[in-house]
């Protein structure tokens, strides 16, 4: 009764169903992450804004902007979608270095948690999907100081 | 993973040792779109990487779908010495990792 190709058909079967469940409940809902066992702040990533992941991530979310202090060095112009940039913060005891991009629906791009000998510099290649700004949050003495970068995206055909 | 997915480099030069690192990785960020074969792509991305010098962690990165395929990761540190070890580690959300020990040059 059970040769290889009907035991096929049955895996088929479940494979089918799963993916029917899953595909329903995806158009009903928006989109989040999956469930994972990590340290990781899942929260703060499936914020809808910028407010909402901050206010996750570190517990506050008044942000003091301070361009001076806080240099990010992108290109104008995002090719191709992917863009190289450097975050530099110059503001004294720097915790954390955190990247969003308001646009997104997702904001929450990247967060990187400084060793205090660590010079306060990340380079690093993010997507970007529209033009518009980026955003870097710095912590520090338990304030988040933020600067803005606006880039502007061509795609390449 | 039995093939490498860690290219990590540091350098040392006036006091400050300079770590750079790419990571090969999809960093697939998932769709719920309906595709022709009926599956979905799920996403399949970096969520973690840690970097240590001497038991100390230098840096924790978190990451989200934001972050592009064979992310690229650079910073420094005040301190290190010739010959002393970096490791860089990462952990996706499907559980899988590697890590990648370097010698300071």
């Amino acid at each position: 009764m059970n040769s290889p190709n009907q035991k096929r058909r049955i895996f088929l079967k479940g494979v089918l169903a799963t993916t029917a469940v899953s595909s329903a409940i995806g158009t009903g809902l928006a989109y989040t992450y999956p469930t994972t066992k990590t340290t990781w702040p899942k929260a703060a990533f499936n914020a809808n804004s910028i407010k909402k992941a901050l206010l996750k991530l570190t517990g506050d979310n008044t942000i003091t902007p301070n361009p001076g202090g806080i240099l990010i060095k992108a290109p104008a112009i995002a090719e191709n979608g992917i863009a190289h940039i450097t975050i530099q913060s110059n503001i004294e005891r720097t915790e954390s270095i955190t990247i969003l991009i308001p646009n997104n629906a997702l904001p929450l791009v990247a967060n990187f948690k400084l060793d205090p000998s660590v010079t306060n510099t990340i380079t690093t290649r993010i997507k970007i999907k529209n033009s518009g700004d980026i955003m870097a949050v710095i912590k520090a003495d338990n304030k988040l100081y933020s600067a803005t970068k606006k880039m502007r995206l061509t795609t390449a055909k | 993973m039995a093939k490498k997915t860690i290219e990590v480099r540091a350098k040392y030069k006036n006091g400050i040792t300079t770590i750079n690192a790419l990571i090969n990785h999809p960093m697939e960020a998932g769709s719920l779109i309906k595709h022709k074969a009926g599956n979905v792509i799920s996403p399949h991305f970096i969520q973690e990487v840690t970097c240590t010098h001497k038991e100390t962690t230098l840096l924790t990165a978190q990451w989200g779908i934001g972050m592009p395929m064979n992310p690229y990761l650079s910073f420094g540190f005040n301190g290190g010495k010739k010959g002393e070890e970096i490791t860089l580690k990462w952990v996706d959300n499907k559980g899988d990792s590697d890590a990648a020990t370097t010698i300071i040059k």
